[in-house]
């Protein structure tokens, strides 16, 4: 597929802040390309470089191959859902998806046609003489998004466009964004520091830190093949451990040790070697004797009564299976899955376990022996960076979804 | 003496915010209400040929207000007013957006260059103009120095004078309303208009505009009236040659002595004012309902 939206090293300072700094982008016709990054990380800088709201400092941004930096916001084939729909208040619903076709002229019965099939599509035509604070937070939404769409824009910039409802609702409209994407089959630019958000709409995801691009490729390359400590712990939840290389086999597996993890501390853990995408230059110089950081996501563990079965801590040849044993400290039950938290020397490790029904999966109680047991190829081994903190095992809670709670 | 305390404590507590608010409206009632009344009623009585108001009741003050040398009057003062009120919101309105754009001390400077004028006794402005404007005064001279107007043109006492210190005096009775009202203004909006397509122009006039609405009738309430009884500046920077309905007033009270006529003149001055406050209440009420009724859903 070609390339539609393009960035072209694109920098952006406020002051002494670099909000972006230097990112270059390819995004495609059609798809649902999501920006993902803590706040402050320039994702929204960078979307409103793109509506032409700000202008960088340096770089180029094109669409279609048609440069389009210098354009006034009014002449860019772009059109904003903006976080607070930023709605006119005193313009009726119906006025208000009109807004751009009376502004272009456009005859009013061809406004009148264009404004009740967007009016159908968002649902949204019993409500059309209403005024906007009359509707409720989806409705509102709805009507932002379809004003955005009635001018057939050729990218349409979403700016963390659910940030302002609550949960049930939010993934309502997630849905119903995804119905209307299928509709239009614009291109959509997804700002959002929710990672379920970004994972659950778009097709690739650029994630953000300090105005970069730390890593970027599609949702589930994202998910599991993260390239740094920082997309790790921020897209999905993540155990880390500070581990020794051992051993490195010639067929490209690595043994690794984990110190001050108790009675695990002298087992050996296999782990595949880092291949692919980001990781490779990583994977080719690691040496044994080197500390990385070991991750393992918690819902990849199996937890096992210690009495239910024999396998020692670390790695177990014959099921391909690495094992950690500790002590089940802590559950927390939601209902459709349990967190449970198991204390392994120094680390407190998370793993997560559907609850598929009651009677079949065996109690576990707390205060108990347990094993957590995962598959050679669900860990991953990532540089292990210092300056992003001391490694304790797992990372509850990324700095948003504290912000956000 | 201490049931009277009594009698009054409880009166206090039974309505406390009207216990405050009785002196203002003795006040009011003294200092406005009953000289009001006054003027209403000489209205209704017969004019003595001494000067002043003379026995018995009768209309003719009303109907000599039928005279048709009071057309040119009114019309001209409808038209200085609307003037002035125009030229007052649509040079506030700049200042204003820029007073609510700007940040901090420049801010709280600039609020206070509107206010300090605003403070000012209008007689302090008119001496001001009258010696700027004066055949020997600076503006004058510069302008002749520039060679913008002839040596014997005379800037005092004609009718662009007159609107251009209305204007002046008047304007922060435009800009604070309007700043109040721009500040709260959700500027949010205009990107999305230019997002969606709008240029300046279209952005000012189909979203601006409507959103601050309720300022600019309020702006015009607070011009309109009081310019519609202003009787000093057309008095002092028109002389005689300018002649609006305050002034009329004052020509008959002061100099034809015929205090029933002045007042029924009064009375209809009066009138218009009260018309043209609920006109442009009713306005602005219509918008900064709508406008609060958005802040409290949102």
């Amino acid at each position: 597929m070609e390339d539609f939206l393009r960035f072209e090293n694109v920098v952006k300072s406020f002051g002494a802040n670099k909000a972006v700094d230097g990112v270059s982008l390819s995004i495609r016709r059609g798809e649902v390309f999501a920006l993902l990054g803590p706040s402050g990380c320039g994702k929204t800088t960078l979307l409103r470089v793109c509506a032409g709201f700000e202008s960088p400092d340096s770089g180029r941004v094109f669409i279609n191959g048609v440069d389009i930096t210098k354009l006034s916001p009014e002449k860019r084939p772009v059109h904003t859902v903006f976080q607070q729909y930023a709605l006119f208040p005193h313009l009726s619903v119906y006025e208000n998806i009109a807004f751009p076709l009376r502004i272009r002229g456009v005859s009013s019965v061809d406004v009148k046609r264009e404004v009740e099939k967007m009016l159908d599509m968002v649902e949204l035509i019993d409500h059309a003489g209403k005024k906007p604070h009359k509707l409720s937070g989806g409705q509102r939404q709805r009507v932002a998004i379809a004003r955005a769409l009635i001018n057939k824009p050729q990218v349409l910039l979403l700016d963390e466009p659910l940030a302002a409802l609550d949960l049930k609702l939010r993934q309502r409209m997630l849905a119903e964004l995804d119905w209307i994407h299928d509709e239009v089959g614009i291109t959509f630019l997804y700002v959002t520091h929710d990672q379920e958000e970004a994972l659950g709409i778009s097709d690739r995801i650029a994630v953000m830190q300090n105005g970069q691009i730390e890593q970027f490729g599609a949702a589930d390359a994202i998910y599991e093949n993260p390239k740094s400590r920082f997309v790790a712990s921020f897209v999905g939840r993540m155990n880390f451990f500070e581990a020794e290389i051992v051993e490195m086999a010639k067929d490209g597996t690595i043994f690794v040790r984990v110190d001050e993890t108790g009675e695990n501390s002298s087992a050996l853990f296999k782990v595949p070697r880092p291949t692919n995408g980001a990781a490779t230059a990583f994977g080719k110089r690691l040496q044994v004797g080197e500390s990385v950081l070991l991750c393992i996501r918690p819902e990849k563990f199996l937890i096992r009564t210690k009495s239910s079965s024999s396998f020692h801590s670390g790695y177990n040849p014959d099921v391909f299976q690495n094992v950690l044993s500790g002590v089940l400290e802590r559950e927390i039950y939601y209902g459709s899955e349990s967190r449970f938290f198991v204390d392994i020397g120094e680390y407190s490790v998370m793993a997560t376990q559907l609850v598929h029904s009651r009677s079949n999966t065996p109690a576990l109680e707390l205060a108990q022996p347990v094993q957590l047991s995962w598959h050679v190829n669900d860990c991953l081994i990532l540089p292990l960076d210092e300056s992003q903190g001391e490694v304790v095992g797992a990372e509850l809670f990324t700095e948003e979804e504290e912000v956000g709670a | 003496m201490k049931q009277i305390l009594k009698a009054v404590s409880k009166i206090v507590l039974w309505k406390p915010e009207w216990t405050l608010t009785i002196p203002s409206l003795v006040m009011l009632l003294t200092l406005v209400g009953i000289p009001t009344l006054v003027i209403l009623l000489t209205a209704l009585r017969t004019s003595s040929p001494t000067g002043g108001v003379g026995d018995g009741w009768s209309l003719e003050a009303i109907y000599r207000l039928g005279n048709p040398i009071y057309v040119p009057i009114v019309v001209r003062t409808i038209i200085y007013t609307t003037i002035t009120t125009v030229l007052c919101i649509l040079i506030g309105l700049p200042v204003a957006y820029y007073l609510a754009r700007c940040s901090g001390r420049l801010r709280t400077t600039l609020l206070l260059a509107v206010v300090i004028p605003f403070w000012t006794n209008i007689l302090v402005h008119l001496c001001a103009w009258k010696m700027a404007l004066h055949p020997d005064g600076i503006v004058k001279k510069a302008l002749v120095f520039l060679n913008l107007v002839d040596p014997g043109t005379v800037l005092l006492y004609n009718p662009q004078t007159v609107i251009l210190v209305m204007v002046h005096v008047f304007l922060p009775f435009a800009i604070i309303p309007l700043y109040a009202t721009i500040e709260k203004f959700d500027f949010r909006l205009l990107e999305s208009a230019r997002d969606l397509g709008a240029g300046s122009l279209q952005t000012l006039w189909r979203v601006f505009l409507p959103g601050i609405a309720s300022g600019i009738w309020s702006a015009a309430i607070l011009v309109f009236v009081p310019v519609l009884g202003c009787y000093i500046v057309p008095q002092y920077m028109g002389n005689a040659n300018i002649l609006l309905l305050a002034n009329k007033i004052e020509q008959r009270t002061f100099a034809d002595r015929n205090l029933p006529e002045a007042a029924a003149l009064s009375g209809c001055l009066l009138l218009a004012m009260l018309l043209v406050w609920l006109f442009f209440r009713g306005m602005s009420r219509i918008h900064e309902a709508r406008e609060a009724q958005k802040e409290t859903k949102s």
